[in-house]
């Protein structure tokens, strides 16, 4: 189980590198998801915590699959919503900083996939 | 701890009486007359026989050694457990009240346990749920004059298979706040006005038995999900609440979720999905139940509810009964404008099982941010105040 001290530790990782550097983010395995009325509820089993993500923000989080790069996630997001590269990059570090303060992103697999 | 009276033999020499609310068997035994009578007037039942052990919640009240002031104590036991204690007599019977509650939870485990009010009105069953002190009682109190049925006050039963309301008709526990407003509506009162209840304070009993014989409903689909909250400066109004953030809050408001685990949300899925989702911001009791009122018979026809109303809109409503809104907006056209913008709403589900209301809220989609994160509220508070411009709301 993840500890939420690992899950700052991916956020100081996803933080502490600016856009100059590449970060390869991935979902933690064992998260539900319950898909209601176009929002989705993301559930973590492990620690009862709950969010709730509208379609944009499901959809980074969908993309956060550790082979994907934020900015090529910012760039899908780009294409896919019709906003600025940079708008689409800001919103997608912001989420996932978010995802990993949730401790909902694999730490082992988001230290490991850090690239300089 | 304590061995109860059923365990050193000493309950089969106080008087008892056996009732049913709903479909469970309650029976208590008590060596203070007056909360043998007060049960008995607010639930009925039937005279309990020395040796006979009871079934169902077995409940006990005994008076337990003074303390060294020479005060007395009260014990309260339920199924051979004691519960704890009260120091005064007036606060026993609310403490035995919440004593049954806390037996259904550990020993029915067929029903999701949510704190809540539920009524039912035309077939179509409506939950107020939320924290202590949100105005579940007294409007729910309020419906039951305009005709709706009563289910339960504090502890809505759903089925863990059918997903239906099931009645538990417990005696609705109204605030001395709102006594009069509730006088107004002509409700009686059983028996007495001076129990106390910890925080709440001096509280009084409505019995279910003086609301007439068909106001307790049957089971029921649920069709409506009001989230209550009072509001004493505004305008009693309401806010249309998407199922993903009802489903968090229900969760929150659930008192047995952790014998369930991922299947909470799963038979709460099906709940909101089923229902009309909407917060309730109150401070009139009249106008608050003519808006929970005009909500209902929208419910089957979800997309085209407007996200909003207050009191004023529903006086204006026309006798055809479809309200009017101005502007009206659907949850398609807030979907379609807020889908460019990501927000996160998060919550922790409290770890312990009592009065949890930990759920961020993303009320209005108002709020221009790239990350919307409501952080955990308390049981009496909304985090989110709608008015961030910069990129994280906290």
């Amino acid at each position: 189980m993840t500890s939420p001290t690992s899950g700052m530790k991916t956020l100081a990782v996803l933080a502490g590198f600016g856009r100059e550097e590449v970060v390869l983010p991935r979902r933690r395995a064992g998260i539900r998801e319950y898909v209601c009325d176009g929002e989705t509820v993301l559930f973590d089993p492990a620690t009862w915590r709950t969010c709730v993500l509208n379609a944009t923000a499901y959809d980074i989080w969908q993309r956060c699959d550790g082979r994907s790069t934020m900015r090529q996630v910012a760039r899908r997001q780009a294409g896919a919503y019709e906003v600025s590269f940079d708008t689409a990059l800001d919103h997608v570090e912001q989420v996932a900083a978010l995802f990993a303060s949730l401790t909902l992103f694999d730490v082992e697999g988001a230290d490991a996939t850090v690239v300089r | 701890m304590r061995r109860s009276c059923v365990e050193d033999g000493h309950a089969m020499t106080m008087p008892g009486v056996r009732c049913r609310i709903g479909d469970i068997s309650v029976s208590l035994r008590s060596e203070l007359p007056e909360i043998l009578l007060d049960f008995q007037t607010i639930y009925g039942g039937t005279p309990l026989g020395f040796d006979d052990p009871g079934d169902g919640v077995r409940m006990e009240v005994r008076r337990a050694a003074r303390s060294r002031l020479g005060r007395p104590r009260y014990q309260v036991y339920g199924d051979g457990v004691e519960i704890g204690g009260a120091r005064r007599a007036k606060e026993v019977f609310p403490f035995l009240e919440w004593g049954i509650n806390l037996r259904v939870i550990d020993t029915r485990p067929d029903y999701l346990q949510l704190h809540a009010a539920s009524l039912v009105k035309g077939g179509q069953g409506c939950i107020l749920a939320g924290g202590s002190g949100f105005g579940k009682s007294t409007i729910a109190a309020g419906l039951m004059t305009r005709g709706w049925q009563y289910l339960s006050d504090e502890f809505a039963l759903i089925h863990r298979d059918t997903h239906l309301l099931h009645p538990f008709p417990k005696a609705l526990c109204i605030k001395e706040g709102s006594f009069a407003a509730v006088e107004r509506l002509g409700l009686p009162f059983a028996r007495r006005r001076d129990y106390v209840k910890a925080r709440k304070g001096r509280v009084a009993y409505i019995s279910p038995l003086d609301l007439g014989s068909d106001a307790i409903a049957r089971p029921s689909p649920i069709r409506l999900v009001i989230l209550p909250q009072y509001a004493p400066e505004a305008r009693p109004h309401v806010h249309r609440v998407s199922p993903a953030q009802a489903l968090v809050e229900l969760a929150g408001c659930t008192f047995n979720r952790f014998a369930f685990g991922d299947r909470l949300f799963t038979i709460l899925k099906k709940v909101v999905d089923d229902a009309a989702c909407y917060r309730l911001f109150s401070n009139d009791l009249e106008a608050s139940c003519r808006l929970v009122e005009s909500l209902l018979p929208q419910s089957k026809d979800r997309a085209d509810r407007p996200i909003q109303m207050d009191a004023s809109a529903i006086a204006r409503t026309p006798s055809n009964g479809k309200t009017q809104q101005s502007p009206r907006h659907s949850r398609r056209d807030f979907l379609r404008a807020g889908a460019k913008i990501a927000y996160i709403t998060p919550a922790v589900l409290a770890l312990t099982p009592e009065h949890a209301f930990a759920a961020g809220s993303n009320p209005s989609g108002q709020c221009s941010t790239a990350v919307h994160t409501g952080g955990l509220c308390d049981t009496d508070t909304d985090c989110c105040t709608g008015k961030c411009s910069i990129g994280i709301c906290e």
